[in-house]
């Protein structure tokens, strides 16, 4: 009873601020809200068909998927690459390290601002040093229909793959260093040890990663925000977004909530997926 | 001893590669960092200067000034900066407020539920971890609307209180994990001793779990200061992350000046980052609290 009592507070707090609005959006989503005349009509899943019919609604699915595993790809990848590369033996390692850290660190909408200007169009530093090489005959617009979505990507990757990096820096030092002694007494080659000692050592901690990553994207909003409000066009208008562009400046209440319980529905269906995915292969190879 | 050639190899891929992480991880850095010391025709400059030829700190002083500057390079001539002080004021309140609402309520909840079984428990236990998986998306919106109803919007406690959302959960998981590593005699002997169970908790767990305390509140701030989205509609401007959003919203971008608010606004959490390393990363684990 005791604990019960510790517990009290936090939950209360949880409920009201967590539990309580989450099942008031569920409602707003089969309703008709107007803010000005300050009423509620209950319309049932009207909301749901007009979304589900709107032509945004499966493409910005389909991008918000594609952005996910995007951000995945690059984030995990580099960020296992740099925690082998930081896990060896070398000089000034430490700080190395600590710098491994600021990327993680600094805001999303900082983090926006920062590619925006790598990549700009007039003056960015990539168009600046391809044009110096003589890559390119006059500066080139990054943010186009077709590379906007996966430079959007790598903007998160960076952030995510100092994440990655540290957690599976913080795995690979656990592995305990006998493993390697007697890997090299049976005459085991560099890739050998990565593929039967150090990837089935970290792969929990780098599976846990790579779903935060994959979340991440799914759930991106302050990126698009900062960097392309969703254009040029349509081709990085993902589902949150899209939730924020129908709530807030079309005003459409009901929709935005429609729209967002998909959100939702479509980030709980993926760390369930890969959640089941992770403990059945965890158990397979144990 | 005989040189052993692609041992050698090894050893030098490897530098190679500590090469090129550093330059991930600091060249987009730096060039913010240079974009902040130049002036706006400089930055247009071809080829770019990868150095600032004549570094200037006009454009700290204008964000911290505020004003009407005018500037060459500029198509309307002048540009209009706000004081960015009073925002920076207001992050840190915003934050010390988050770090304290979420420790006073975190922390004997993650205590219990180290300790103690009680009815619902587990149940509540997990709740409390599922919940954060809602998008943020979703939970602003109720949000909106009911602060509208409370006159919550644009107010301390009103962004405080929506923050908390990020924080409890994450905070009450990675609480309960300190309290777990710690043996459980310690409080049993000041229980024998004639303290109270919430004495043996005040006096005894709470500075043996000083690290735990620590890195939840570096990891409180830090989140309220980045943190946009709530910031964004729930507030007028009222931390850093929507009042630099709105620098580039405004019709005239004010790069240059941008990009010094953006170091400023950089410093707080590399700061305490770098001060408070060795109680974080172990933390990290609960990583999805800055997503």
């Amino acid at each position: 009873m005791f604990g019960l009592l510790l517990c009290l507070p936090s939950f209360l707090s949880v409920v009201v601020l967590n539990i309580f609005p989450f099942l008031w959006v569920i409602y707003i989503a089969f309703t008709d809200v107007n803010l000005y005349k300050g009423t509620i009509t209950f319309t049932g899943l009207e909301n749901f068909l007009s979304v589900a019919h709107s032509e945004d609604f499966l493409s910005s699915v389909w991008l918000t998927v594609e952005y996910s595993a995007y951000v995945v790809v690059g984030a995990s990848v580099i960020g296992l690459l740099i925690a082998l590369v930081l896990n060896n033996e070398f000089r000034g390692r430490s700080v190395v390290r600590s710098l491994l850290v600021i990327p993680w660190a600094i805001p999303w909408i900082v983090n926006g601002f920062l590619w925006s200007w790598i990549l700009d169009a007039n003056f960015g530093l990539v168009n600046g040093i391809l044009f110096q090489v003589g890559l390119i005959n006059g500066y080139i617009v990054f943010f186009s229909p077709e590379l906007a979505l996966p430079l959007t990507a790598l903007a998160a990757a960076w952030i995510q793959s100092s994440f990655t990096g540290l957690m599976c820096l913080s795995g690979l030092q656990a592995i305990p260093h006998d493993m390697y002694d007697s890997a090299d007494v049976d005459g085991a080659d560099v890739l050998q040890k990565f593929r039967h000692i150090t990837f089935p050592w970290i792969r929990p901690t780098w599976g846990m990663a790579t779903l935060v990553n994959a979340i991440v994207g799914l759930t991106m909003f302050d990126l698009i925000f900062i960097m392309t409000k969703g254009g040029p066009g349509t081709s990085t208008l993902l589902l949150p977004f899209l939730v924020f562009r129908q709530f807030f400046i079309a005003l459409k209440i009901g929709e935005g909530a429609a729209l967002s319980l998909m959100l939702t529905l479509l980030v709980l269906s993926v760390s369930l997926f890969y959640m089941i995915l992770l403990y059945r292969r965890a158990r397979f190879y144990r | 001893m005989r040189a052993n050639g692609r041992g050698r190899n090894l050893r030098v891929l490897n530098y190679l590669g500590v090469v090129l992480v550093c330059l991930w991880l600091l060249l987009p850095f730096y060039w913010l960092a240079a974009t902040s010391f130049m002036r706006l025709p400089d930055l247009a400059s071809v080829p770019p200067q990868y150095i600032p030829l004549s570094p200037t700190l006009s454009n700290y002083f204008q964000i911290i000034v505020g004003g009407t500057f005018f500037e060459k390079g500029l198509s309307q001539g002048s540009v209009e900066i706000r004081s960015i002080l009073p925002t920076l004021a207001n992050s840190i309140i915003v934050g010390l407020g988050l770090v304290a609402y979420t420790l006073l309520l975190a922390c004997p909840a993650g205590y219990a539920y180290s300790r103690y079984r009680f009815p619902g428990s587990n149940l509540t236990f997990f709740m409390l971890l599922t919940l954060r998986a809602v998008p943020l998306m979703a939970m602003v919106i109720p949000f909106f609307i009911i602060f509208r109803i409370l006159n919550l919007i644009n107010t301390y406690l009103g962004l405080i209180l929506a923050q908390s959302v990020l924080t409890i959960p994450f905070a009450v998981w990675i609480f309960r994990d300190y309290v777990d590593a710690i043996p459980r005699d310690m409080e049993e002997a000041a229980l024998i001793d004639g303290a109270s169970r919430l004495g043996a908790f005040y006096r005894v767990l709470l500075p043996l779990s000083r690290p735990g305390i620590t890195a939840i509140a570096v990891f409180c701030f830090i989140t309220s200061w980045g943190e946009f989205l709530f910031a964004l509609i729930l507030t007028n401007g009222l931390t850093l992350p929507p009042v630099l959003a709105g620098f580039q919203a405004s019709n005239q971008v004010a790069w240059t000046q941008l990009a010094a608010a953006s170091c400023f606004a950089m410093i707080p959490p590399i700061a305490l980052i770098l001060l408070f390393q060795k109680y974080l990363v172990r933390g990290l684990a609960g990583g999805a609290l800055k997503a």
